[in-house]
Order: structure tokens, then C-alpha cells, then sequence
């Protein structure tokens, strides 16, 4: 009974015909890939990421790939297939963390914020507008290098970016449930606000919010290598798909497209991932209300 | 003794956005403007006007759902006219609304038969155990069979009038002193319309309750209504018993309405009244009897300058020239 | 002449679920200048039938089989240029929330144009705006209000623009669906007594559609119930209201409130069939008082009986 009620909407998810299902499966198998490829990083990588993978010799020169390096290695003789793996694990920590501190912070907030308007609203408001007003990555820089370079505070920086598209999602959706005969209703049966709130806007808001994670994290996803491009997310000589895109310009500039197109083709893929997932609930949303 | 006193209650609001307020184009929506009367332990009283006659948003008030911009309302002895929600929480289990649409007063995701326990829990007055045995009751009660069934669906997955059973259940469960209905039936078929009508009856007779069914249809008004209340742009045109009112309109535009309503007898003695226009935009009210510039009886002078008082008994009219006398 | 013929029309919808059959084995004869009241509870499928005739039948929706002869032509073979050519021209249309079927940005003395020119009623735009602002004269607008936007006017006024517009190119045929559902009963009265007048006026004939039997019985000269897809009774309004043959139509008059009547609180026990689903033999046996044997286990034929048809056992 209680695991079926866990099952069920997945069940139905793939029973259910409507538009943007492949794209919503699509997606969801993507990133699945990607944090299976996380999980298993020790056990399949062929080597540390952060060691000589080749004689020394081979390590003054970018290799091709090859059957022992199917990614090649970098300038420094490290192996890339290694570095992307590993890599994954950077990148969906920092993305992953990120969007739930959005989440967690925005989501109440905008709650709130839409549910009592007035004072608080306006305030509220206010501050999430002249967050969201800077242009996302250069927040995040700025953010990030007064923190230091580390993946916990790229995460950081990262949520502060994103709690206003939750809110504003949110706070939006309250306003309309909030005026909405329902709630009213709720109100007339003596109901106190965090019942309301709690028990009946959120649940009513939930669709839209997992909406929002996926672009959000698809969005946080090209940020994320944004911050590592400059350095923010990691150090030397640690994997970072977008501090490996960083390294591996020069390369490019030699003739070594290897070293620079596996990295840029993994953030692709994931942040296409992400979006693929919003993008496909979304329309399952749309189709849910047009039935009702 | 009363359950329910309403003292020249008013809601003003003011209408217009920012750009509005900047060319002073700001106007004043007298949507309730000095309602007063009594209700009865056990009494229904139907209010009765077309959309735009405040109607609604006198059922809201009284409620205090919405608040009152002047007026008194006393409910049981207790003045709530100010009343802070939090105290006012504590009362609003005794006094329970019903909508128009039902499907509007639903949460979409609730399975109803949650929804119609989950007020007792909130209360406190039951664990959810003890609710969900109460819901299903009240589900047999109000006729959604198999009760387990009904009880698990979502409100998408009834008819029209399944989800009003759903919100009447919902109000009932609580036991109410006194009941709201506004327009309950207007958008359900109208062969279906007198058995929820039949269903309030019964639930009001058990629990002695009083209710105010709020209507532009005097056929339901005649169904439950003892008394009946005309309004007109925010004011009671007239108020007395149902029959007597059917039988015997004092105000024209009582009349126009029973004139209006359609009915299946052949050669029915209907009054021949037909007034002009509609029902005039509650920013604008007109000078004098507010019914005047659609009224084939007004007399140019009177009616258009001095503004009638609702006089009389147990039968009120607010008119110069009373149709009865 | 009958204008409009109506010949064993059955109308599909195809859902997710399965098929659903919104209408079955339909016949109607509607006369010239005459009045049919379609009445029926909400899904009977009488917005369907009646949005089929001038091709308006929005998909799932199709017509599996069956004629709708108009004016001897065959309406369901007729591509989707013959048809609109023919709705506004021949065939008027009147729906329920003329919100929604007017151009909020727009005049309504424009849009009157556009369909004046679309139907080449006009030699000039200026003669399109002279027949638009008779057309409003027509039914109780001044003709100035051409200018007015949507929004300027009251619930009641607009639908007055809608039969405006349904009404300008002089059709021979005008349907109604639910036309004051939305409106106060006062302003209901009014814009049935002008349909009246501009039937009469115009010799044209009416289709109403409505789940008020009250409102058809002052209005209409035949009156046809439907129930669960099906027309159980159709007859001379007077006879269908003071004798109804079919227990339904029995037992909807009977439930219908009604100020002129004794106060009585009767409803139909039970509720309409889900349509995927039906019940077996007669669609109403579950619910009728008089249900018998056959009632149960066969479907029953339309009878014919004198100038009426009905659909039950109890009448062969």
C-alpha cells in the first residue's frame, strides 16, 4: 500500500501518452548515466586522475586516444577518460547541493512571501529581484572568489544565484492558489495559515518546483563550469570539467582537440540532461491542466 | 433568539491600479452599502439579486472572510465585526461556507474523502483514524456510494454534483450552528438541483441549524427559504416571508424577477412587468432610489431625489410606491 | 419543406479510454421558421449534435455515420471552405460565453466587418459598417456602439452583439447553444424574448439548446429530449410539456423547480450513466420507476405516434 503509492506515479509516467514523455525519459536516462558514472568512478577508472597515466616521455605532448586512453591524456600526461569520471562527481555535488540550498531557501521564502503579500512580500521581493537583476555567472564569480576556491563554496555561491528563480516560481503560484476559491474555503473552515500552507499550497505547488530543478540545474550546470573555468571550483591538479576545458585551450590551439572537446561534450550532455527533464515535466504539467 | 445580526453592514472597495490613482481615476465600488437584518436559530433566509446586487459579497462579510468597511455583525451574542483572525479561528468551525463551484473549493490533489475528514483533525476534535471513519459516514450520508470507493478519488473524477456533495459533506461534518450557501446550485443541471437542496434541508433540520442561501433564482429561494431577502446595488429592496413575497411583491423589481423566471405552466398568471436595461455598475450608484432608472414606475422627482427606507413589519419595502398596500 | 433534416446521425468521440459514442442513431426534422428546443442534463450530447450541423465539432469528435440534410444538401460530406462559407451566411451560431468568442482587442463594429467581407455580403467596408450598426439596431443596440470594445459592454449586451452577428447575413437557420447560462435571469427573459421577435420577424428557425426545460416550454414549437446520447422524446412543445410519453421527460419536469407550480422537492433518483459504459436495453431503466421486463435486456425502437416520437417500452 505504501510502496505502491511511492510506484505508482512512476508507473504512470510511463503509461501515460503525452507530448514531451521521450524528452522527460530522455532526459532522466542522461542523468541517471551521469551519476551512475560518479558512483562507479574508482571502480572503472583506469587511472588516478591525478597521476602520470603515461611513460614519461608520452607525458611532454597531449596523446590521442587510444585503446589504453580513450579520451587521450592532457599536456601533463594525465588520463582524460579518468579526469571525466572523477570530474562527474565535482559537478553534481556542487549542482545537486546548489539547487536544494536554492530550494530550501527559496521555496518557503516565496511561500510566504505570496501568501501574506503586503509588507513582507514587498521586501522580500525587492531583494530577490536585484539578486536575480545581476547576470548569473558574474554573481557567482564574485561570490565564489571572496569564498575561496572550493566545491563546497562554488555550491554556495551557486544557491545565492538560483534561490530567486525558486521564489519568484513559487511566490507566483502562492499568489494565484492564494486567491484561488480553494483556499478561501480553507480559510471559511477555521484552518490555520500553516495548515494552509503546509498541507494545501505546497503540495499544489510541488509540480512546478521539480519543473524549475530541472532547467535550474541544467542552468547551474554551464555556471558551475563558468566558476571552474576561472578557478573557483577546485585546484590544481584536481578533475573539473570545466577547469579541464580551461587547461586544455591552449591545447586546442596546437591541434590537440581531445583535451578540450570531452570535457565541453560532458557538460553538454549533463546540463542537456537536466533540461530535457524540466523541459519534458513541464509538458506533462501543461497536459495535466488542460485535463482538469 | 437571533443567531445571526447584521447592523448597517457596508463594503466600499476602491477600484483602479497604480495608472488609475495617478489620473485620479480611482472609483469607489459600493458593493455592500447598509444591509442590516436577523436570523434565526433554525431559520434560512434566502438572498435573492442578480450578480452585482453585493449578494455574495454579503455572505463573505458576515463570515468575515471579507472585511467589513463599516457595520456591526454579531454572531451567537458575539460581536465579530473586529474580531482578530486568531480568536476568530476558534468560531469558524460553527459557521461554514458552501460555494458555487464546487470544483473551485476543492484542493485538486486531495483525495475527497481526505478532504472532508481532515477539518476534524485540524479542530482537534478527532485523531485521523477516528475522521476517516467519520468521512465515511458522511459520504454514505450525502449519498456517494460505495463510501471507500468515493472516498479515495480525487475531484476530477466526479460529476458536478458528487463534488458538491463532497463540499457539503466537508461543511457538514463539522456540525455547524450556521451555514452560507452561496448560489449551490447554479451551476449544477437542473434536475439534479432539489435533491442538494433536499440534502441541506435535512442536514439543517438535524443540526437545528440556521442558513443563508444565497440565490438569483427565486424558484430555489421558494424550495428552502422562509424568509427571503431582495437585494439590489448593495441594499435590501425588500424582506419578508418567501410565499407572501411570491404571492404578493411589494417592490417593482421583485416583481421584475418573478416575471423573469420561466416556468413549464402553460398560461401561467405571471405579472406582466418588464423593466429596462441592466443592472447598473455598482461605482455609479443612481441618485435617489436606486432602482429608479429602471423602473416603469418611477415618477421623475421623487423617486430620482430622496433615497426610500426599507419600513414596515415582519414585510419591508424600500419603495415610494409600494406595489402592496 | 423540412429546412433541416436530421437522419440517424451518430457522433464518436475517440479518448484516451476508448471510444465514446456522444450521440446515437439521432433523427430530427426541423421546419422552416419553426423553433426545436434540444433539452437534455450536461453530457447528454446535445451540444454535440447540435455543433455538428454546421461542422463545428471539435476533435476527438467525429461523425461515424448518418446525414444532416440542409436546404437538400448534405452537410457532412461538405469540405471545411463549403461549410464556413456556409455558417454565417446560412447557418448562424450563438454560444454560451460570448466573452470568449469576441476579440478583447478589437471593436465589435470591426469584427462585424471582417465576417461581413469574409461572407462578400458588402461591396465596401463602409456598407459592411452601415449593415453592422443595423444589425446592433436590430437587436436593441444603438448602431454607435460599433465603436465600443468587447469589454465596454455588459454580459447582456454582448450576447446581444453575438446574435447581432449571428443574425446580420440573414440566415435561415440559428443555433443557440446555452445561450443565457451565464446571464441574469432578468437579462435571460429579455434575450429570449428578442430570439422570439427575430424568428418571427425573420421567418427563421431556431435551435435552442438548454438543460432548462422550463425556459424551451415558453419558447419553442417542438422540444426534444435527450438522454445519455440518445433522443428519448421529441414533439410538439405544448404536448411534449402537458403529456410527456417517456418517463424522463416525465420525471425532468417534474424536478424542475418551478414558481408557478406546487412546491415539491422531487429529484431522479440516481445519477446519468457514464457513456463508455452504458447501461444495457433501454439507458434510462436503471433510474425509471416504470421499468419493466424488455426494459432491462432491450434497446427501444422510436415510436411514432401521430406527430411525435418516443423511445420507450411502454409504448410498443
Amino acid at each position: 500500500m505504501r510502496l505502491s503509492r511511492v510506484l505508482d506515479p512512476v508507473v504512470s509516467l510511463f503509461r501515460e501518452r503525452y507530448e514531451g514523455k521521450w524528452m522527460l525519459l530522455a532526459g532522466l536516462a542522461i542523468v541517471l548515466f551521469f551519476v551512475a558514472m560518479a558512483m562507479l568512478a574508482p571502480y572503472i577508472a583506469p587511472y588516478d586522475p591525478t597521476q602520470l597515466s603515461v611513460p614519461l616521455e608520452k607525458a611532454l605532448e597531449p596523446q590521442p586516444p587510444s585503446w589504453d586512453h580513450p579520451m587521450g591524456t592532457n599536456k601533463i600526461g594525465y588520463d582524460m577518460f579518468s579526469r571525466i569520471l572523477y570530474g562527474s562527481r565535482v559537478v553534481l555535488y556542487v549542482v545537486i547541493t546548489a539547487s536544494l540550498f536554492s530550494l530550501a531557501v527559496g521555496v518557503p521564502l516565496g511561500l510566504v512571501s505570496g501568501y501574506y503579500s503586503g509588507k513582507v512580500d514587498r521586501i522580500l521581493s525587492i531583494i530577490m529581484d536585484s539578486i536575480y537583476s545581476f547576470p548569473g555567472i558574474i554573481l557567482a564569480i564574485a561570490i565564489a572568489s571572496v569564498l575561496g576556491p572550493s566545491p563546497s563554496n562554488a555550491a554556495i555561491a551557486l544557491a545565492v544565484v538560483y534561490v530567486p528563480t525558486y521564489y519568484r516560481m513559487v511566490r507566483g503560484q502562492t499568489l494565484k492558489l492564494t486567491q484561488s476559491v480553494f483556499v478561501e474555503a480553507l480559510r471559511s473552515l477555521g484552518y490555520p495559515t500553516r495548515v494552509i500552507l503546509l498541507r494545501h499550497i505546497l503540495p499544489n505547488t510541488a509540480p512546478v518546483i521539480l519543473v524549475v530543478f530541472g532547467l535550474g540545474a541544467a542552468d547551474a550546470i554551464l555556471t558551475e563550469a563558468g566558476l571552474s573555468f576561472f578557478g573557483l571550483t577546485v585546484t590544481a591538479p584536481n578533475p573539473d570539467w570545466g577547469f579541464d576545458l580551461y587547461n586544455g585551450l591552449d591545447d586546442f590551439r596546437n591541434g590537440y582537440w581531445w583535451t578540450i572537446f570531452f570535457p565541453g561534450l560532458a557538460i553538454m550532455l549533463l546540463a542537456l540532461g537536466f533540461a530535457l527533464i524540466g523541459e519534458g515535466l513541464s509538458e506533462r504539467l501543461a497536459l495535466r491542466l488542460e485535463r482538469e | 433568539m437571533a443567531i445571526l445580526e447584521v447592523e448597517d453592514l457596508k463594503k466600499h472597495f476602491t477600484q483602479g491600479d497604480l495608472i488609475d490613482r495617478l489620473l485620479g481615476r480611482v472609483r469607489i465600488v459600493k458593493a455592500v452599502d447598509g444591509v442590516s437584518f436577523k436570523l434565526n436559530r433554525g431559520e434560512t433566509l434566502a438572498l435573492v439579486g442578480e450578480s452585482g446586487s453585493g449578494k455574495t459579497t454579503t455572505g463573505k462579510l458576515i463570515l468575515r472572510l471579507l472585511e467589513p468597511t463599516s457595520g456591526r455583525i454579531v454572531f451567537d451574542g458575539i460581536d465579530i465585526t473586529r474580531m482578530r483572525e486568531g480568536e476568530l479561528r476558534r468560531l469558524r468551525p460553527r459557521m461554514q461556507m458552501i460555494y458555487q463551484d464546487p470544483y473551485a473549493s476543492l484542493n485538486p490533489r486531495m483525495e475527497v474523502g481526505k478532504a472532508i475528514a481532515e477539518p476534524l483533525v485540524v479542530h482537534g476534535r478527532a485523531s485521523w483514524s477516528e475522521a476517516r471513519r467519520e468521512a465515511l459516514e458522511m459520504l454514505e450520508r450525502v449519498g456517494l456510494t460505495p463510501a471507500r470507493d468515493f472516498y479515495r478519488r480525487k475531484p476530477i473524477q466526479l460529476s458536478g454534483g458528487q463534488r458538491q456533495r463532497v463540499v457539503i459533506a466537508r461543511a457538514m461534518i463539522l456540525k455547524p450552528d450556521l451555514l452560507v450557501a452561496d448560489e449551490p446550485v447554479s451551476m449544477i443541471d437542473v434536475s439534479m438541483r432539489t435533491s442538494i437542496l433536499k440534502l441541506l434541508l435535512d442536514f439543517k433540520r438535524e443540526y437545528n441549524m440556521s442558513m443563508i442561501m444565497i440565490t438569483h433564482d427565486l424558484a430555489v429561494a421558494r424550495l428552502v427559504a422562509d424568509r427571503t431577502a431582495v437585494m439590489y446595488l448593495g441594499k435590501i429592496v425588500e424582506i419578508g416571508p418567501t410565499e407572501d413575497i411570491l404571492h404578493n411583491p411589494g417592490h417593482p423589481y421583485t416583481e421584475a424577477l418573478i416575471a423573469a423566471a420561466p416556468t413549464i405552466v402553460r398560461g401561467a398568471r405571471k405579472p406582466s412587468l418588464r423593466i429596462r436595461g441592466e443592472i447598473a455598475d455598482p461605482s455609479r450608484i443612481p441618485s435617489g432610489c436606486r432602482f429608479h432608472p429602471r423602473c416603469p414606475y418611477s415618477d421623475g422627482s421623487k423617486c430620482v431625489k430622496e433615497e426610500p427606507q426599507l419600513a414596515g413589519a415582519s414585510r419591508m419595502v424600500a419603495c415610494h410606491y409600494p406595489l402592496t398596500r | 419543406m423540412a429546412l433541416l433534416r436530421i437522419e440517424d446521425l451518430n457522433i464518436d468521440y475517440m479518448t484516451l479510454r476508448g471510444r465514446l459514442r456522444a450521440v446515437k442513431n439521432a433523427s430530427l426534422t426541423l421546419g422552416e421558421g419553426e423553433w426545436l428546443s434540444i433539452v437534455g442534463e450536461s453530457g447528454s450530447g446535445k451540444s454535440t449534435l447540435a455543433m455538428a450541423i454546421p461542422g463545428l465539432l471539435l476533435p476527438p469528435g467525429r461523425i461515424t455515420s448518418g446525414r444532416i440534410i440542409f436546404q437538400g444538401r448534405d452537410l457532412t460530406g461538405m469540405s471545411g471552405d463549403e461549410l464556413r462559407r456556409i455558417r454565417g451566411s446560412e447557418i448562424g451560431v450563438v454560444f454560451q460565453d460570448p466573452l470568449t468568442s469576441l476579440d478583447p482587442l478589437r471593436t465589435i463594429g470591426d469584427q462585424m466587418v471582417e465576417a461581413i467581407m469574409e461572407h462578400r455580403a458588402a461591396g465596401s467596408k463602409r456598407e459592411a459598417l452601415e449593415m453592422a450598426s443595423a444589425a446592433l439596431e436590430s437587436v436593441g443596440i444603438p448602431g454607435n456602439r460599433v465603436k465600443y470594445y468587447p469589454h465596454q459592454l455588459s454580459g447582456g449586451q454582448r450576447q446581444r452583439v453575438m446574435i447581432a452577428m449571428a443574425v446580420m447575413l440573414k440566415p435561415r437557420l440559428l443555433i443557440a447553444d446555452e445561450p443565457t447560462t451565464a446571464l441574469d435571469v432578468i437579462v435571460q427573459a429579455s434575450i429570449m424574448r428578442l430570439l422570439k421577435s427575430l424568428q418571427r420577424k425573420m421567418g427563421m428557425s431556431i435551435i435552442l439548446i438548454t438543460h432548462d426545460i422550463a425556459l424551451a416550454a415558453e419558447v419553442s414549437d417542438r422540444i426534444a429530449v435527450m438522454y445519455a446520447a440518445e433522443i428519448v422524446e421529441e414533439g410538439p412543445a405544448e404536448q411534449v410539456i402537458e403529456e410527456p410519453l417517456h418517463p424522463y421527460t416525465e420525471a425532468l419536469i417534474k424536478s424542475t423547480p418551478d414558481l408557478w407550480r406546487e412546491k415539491t422537492l422531487y429529484s431522479i433518483p440516481g445519477n446519468p450513466p457514464d457513456l463508455r459504459n452504458p447501461p444495457s436495453g433501454c439507458r434510462f431503466h436503471p433510474r425509471c420507476h416504470k421499468a419493466f421486463e424488455p426494459c432491462k435486456s432491450r434497446e427501444p425502437r422510436p415510436t411514432r405516434i401521430r406527430d411525435r416520437m418516443v423511445a420507450c417500452h411502454l409504448y410498443g
